[in-house]
């Protein structure tokens, strides 16, 4: 005689509660998307105000930042902030995938776990920090290329690129190498097993196999660059003029506290303004790699 | 008597502690097919990855006696292993291409050696897919992904791409385990066609499958070679008592 | 047991944080951030004064007359100082108009006749130092070599007496009342600072630029400056001093006035304030604020 139990629940509490949670877990993803529209919503109507007053183009490419003069031209910072997010990518990109290729493959295990510990710590420290480090440190240490060059001694896009490159690179180095462990170990042992040397193995197969990773980290540091403001204030000198390497600029990040406090009426729509300039951009970049990560991920299927 | 392509004399291997190959001494004639057979954890593909070196990334081995190909000890202090595994390639038991294009695949081998030519990549490229049989079936979509193949094919690609860089030895391991039965048939066949160029040495689980293709076959235990002789002598007529268990399914 | 405790802690940080939040507000200018560093007590007055008060004008003060409404508000829970910031242009307009019973300005009342009617008190001295990296021994600056600098025609501090190299000029930013006080008595618009000029927000920051720049010329708000950071350098000959500054030999310097309409009488309200702003209690709370007392 076999047993016969009933399939059927008895209990609705637990249905009850598994509904309860699902709301919960809706209203918290609701949450976050309503807070995302209304950033945007308000960046647009308090950034739009001083476009619609000077017009798109006198904003966007004026070359003239004279808010006493009612001049609102943000071409220099829009083009401050493109190179300094530009230059310290481009170097931060190689160099950190090279020390993660490093970290994950080269070195032995001791080092590599301290190296680790060291990045992880940079990582965390307040851009304040490296802001005073680099106003004592790294903008006296450029006065001297300076001074060659003929220039007057100041902060400079030099200094914003280093500090930038040195706050990012964290970031690449850890989702890197993290990518680049997660490669199946199987392609490198064919490389090697066709022929290759440990190098070619590591750089003609497994980083281009991390490759979606090693995007993804390059996002975030991207994302990290033309968003830093206090670290840049403090070594990039603040003139906001067309830039030059060695010579003051101001980034659209950082011309934002800066007349904060005093500003009023349409110097503070301005503000508002490039508010919005950067909120685009910050968009845009986002969109543009998560393309190029589709497509990465494409030809991989 | 057939040529000896490689040797193995008093061969030693230890994993740390453990002492995985214990003085194996093995002839692996030219342009035949050398099985290799056993239980699990016996060290088969132990023993084949030190006729590429392979076993030289991993830290705690130590290897004694002689790896001997076309008469030069492999392990020599002036040997260069890239050299050796271009010499001696190697199919793994799970199909592993690069995630590239077919192509770049098959290319791989040849680039990293030098080749740099594009008319000489296409053709090298072309020769080694129809030599593992795959030509016919992939030859339209070289630049699609190598992983959107399915597993037998992806097996056969990689035979393909080991045979890029013209090896003049195959170690194959395990090659047809993770495959279903129509592609391991196909790739039994593949190894019949190549033997007349290469020579094989295969390790198998499968005995049907040794007996099926090879010319000779070793049986390993514990790390040594029990019995090593023509394949129709070690199926029909071996020396060992062990090797007769084994063979009858009585233990493995 | 954990449970109740987490419980009885999540209840305290919540009563903690509601108290912070309900502070008296009175009107639309004084905030918190300005209050007193150490928020005296407040003082028992004689008469339960009552009533508003309006002022308004000059920006350039807000930070010493929020700190003195807020001390005063404090002290007379009756009380409501409204400070409505326009300029101090529109500060000395509506005085006159009467629309403010009190104005503020930070610049004198002009003479010629367009601003009669009103008395200016001053009741705090903000002076301004220029400054230079410590090994910077520049003996004195004229008003014509500092406009020179500041807009780009001198590029050279060997063009000003000193050693062969680029002037490095640190500025504040736009809306800085200092910024606004120093061309206006340098003589030259702002509009004119040289472009390139680097730009820091914050007095503090001008003087950590300066003092790391040995090339670097800067200028700042007399109380904080630190000569073992920068060395100050003296104007028209005259090196910046406290005594310097009320005997008035050092010029570069302007005084924070409170305007009443001469002839009229305050209510009771308004002149508590005006003599609260003039007595010790207000004056120390001027020096509290990085400016020089009247007395």
């Amino acid at each position: 005689m076999t047993n016969k139990t009933s399939i059927l629940s008895g209990r609705r509490t637990k249905s009850l509660v598994e509904r309860i949670m699902n709301i919960i877990f809706l209203v918290c993803g609701l949450a976050s998307v309503v807070s995302v529209v209304f950033m945007t919503v308000y960046m647009v109507v308090s950034g739009g105000a001083i476009i619609a007053e000077t017009g798109v183009f006198r904003f966007l490419l004026g070359h003239v930042w004279n808010p006493g003069g009612s001049e609102f031209g943000i071409l220099p910072m829009i083009l401050s902030s493109v190179l300094a997010t530009l230059g310290a990518v481009l170097i931060a990109l190689p160099v950190g995938v090279l020390i993660a290729v490093f970290l994950a493959k080269l070195s032995p295990g001791k080092l590599a776990t301290a190296m680790r510990a060291f990045i992880d710590l940079l990582a965390g420290i307040p851009s304040v920090i490296y802001g005073l480090l680099g106003a004592l440190l790294l903008v006296p240490a450029i006065f001297k290329l300076q001074a060659a060059a003929g220039l007057p001694n100041s902060g400079s896009l030099l200094a914003a690129i280093v500090i930038l490159v040195i706050m990012i690179l964290p970031t690449i180095i850890s989702v890197s190498e993290t990518a680049i462990r997660s490669v199946p170990k199987q392609y490198e042992e064919a490389a090697l097993a066709l022929g290759s040397t440990r190098l070619q193995a590591i750089f003609k197969v497994t980083v281009p196999a991390a490759k979606s990773g090693i995007v993804a980290g390059m996002v975030l540091g991207t994302g990290r660059a033309i968003g830093e403001a206090m670290a840049v204030m403090m070594v990039s000198g603040n003139a906001a003029i067309m830039p030059e390497l060695l010579r003051p600029v101001r980034l659209l990040t950082a011309a934002i506290p800066i007349e904060w406090a005093y500003s009023s009426g349409l110097h503070r729509q301005a503000l508002y303004g490039i508010g919005l300039v950067l909120f685009v951009f910050i968009m845009v970049i986002n969109l543009l790699l998560r393309q190029v990560m589709k497509k990465g991920g494409a030809q991989d299927e | 008597m057939t040529p000896v392509k490689m040797h193995t004399r008093a061969l030693n291997l230890f994993y740390g502690e453990v002492h995985a190959l214990k003085g194996v001494d093995l002839d692996m004639p030219e342009q035949c097919v050398t099985a290799l057979i056993g239980p699990s954890g016996c060290g088969k593909s132990t023993f084949l990855k030190t006729l590429n070196r392979m076993n030289d990334t991993i830290a705690s081995v130590r290897i004694s006696g002689e790896v001997v190909l076309d008469g030069e000890d492999i392990y020599a202090k002036n040997v260069d292993v890239t050299t050796l595994r271009k010499k001696a390639g190697m199919v793994f038991q799970s199909p592993n291409p690069f995630p590239m294009s077919i192509y770049d695949n098959i290319a791989y081998g040849p680039r990293i050696h030098g080749e740099k030519k594009r008319i000489v990549l296409d053709e090298i490229v072309e020769q080694s897919l129809r030599d593992a049989a795959i030509w016919d079936e992939v030859k339209d979509r070289l630049k699609k992904p190598a992983l959107g193949l399915s597993g037998g094919q992806q097996q056969r690609l990689c035979i393909a791409r080991s045979l890029a860089t013209k090896p003049e030895v195959l170690l194959m391991d395990e090659p047809t385990s993770a495959l279903d039965p129509i592609s391991t048939s196909k790739i039994e066949e593949l190894i019949d066609e190549l033997k007349r160029d290469y020579s094989i040495v295969i390790v198998t689980h499968n005995m049907q499958q040794a007996a099926r293709i090879s010319d000779y076959t070793a049986f390993f235990l514990l790390g040594e070679v029990v019995e090593h002789n023509t394949t129709g002598d070690v199926f029909s007529n071996p020396k060992d008592r062990r090797t007769e268990d084994y063979i009858t399914g009585r233990f493995g | 047991m954990k449970k109740t405790f987490s419980l009885i802690l999540a209840a305290v940080l919540v009563a903690i944080s509601v108290a912070g939040c309900g502070t008296k507000s009175g009107n639309t200018t004084p905030t918190p951030s300005s209050a007193p560093t150490d928020a005296s007590t407040p003082t028992p007055t004689a008469a339960n004064l009552s009533g508003g008060v309006k002022t308004g004008g000059s920006t350039s003060v807000e930070k010493v007359m929020t700190a003195l409404i807020y001390q005063f508000q404090a002290d007379n829970r009756e009380v409501t100082v409204d400070y409505e910031m326009n300029g101090s242009g529109d500060g000395i307009k509506n005085t006159i108009s009467g629309l403010y019973e009190l104005g503020h300005s930070s610049r004198e009342l002009k003479s010629d006749g367009s601003e009669d009617g009103l008395t200016a008190t001053a009741y705090a001295i903000d002076g301004i130092a220029v400054v230079v990296h410590k090994d910077n021994s520049i003996a004195t600056l004229t008003a014509a070599q500092l406009r020179g600098i500041y807009t780009g025609e001198i590029t050279n501090w060997k063009e000003v007496g000193g050693s062969d190299a680029l002037i490095t000029v640190v500025t504040r930013e736009e809306g800085s009342g200092t910024r606004s006080a120093f061309s206006e008595l340098i003589g030259f618009k702002e509009a004119e600072i040289l472009t390139s000029a680097t730009v820091q927000d914050s007095t503090g920051a001008v003087q950590t630029t300066v003092s790391q720049n040995p090339n670097a010329i800067g200028y700042i708000s007399f109380s904080d400056a630190d000569t073992s950071k920068v060395n100050t350098v003296p104007y028209e000959g005259v090196a910046v001093s406290e005594a310097a500054l009320k005997d008035g030999s050092y010029k570069l310097k302007r005084e924070f006035y409170l305007l009443t309409k001469t002839g009229s009488t305050l209510s009771p309200a308004a002149q508590a304030f005006f003599d609260f702003v003039l007595s010790a209690e207000g004056q120390k709370i001027v020096s509290e604020k990085g400016l020089l007392p009247i007395r």
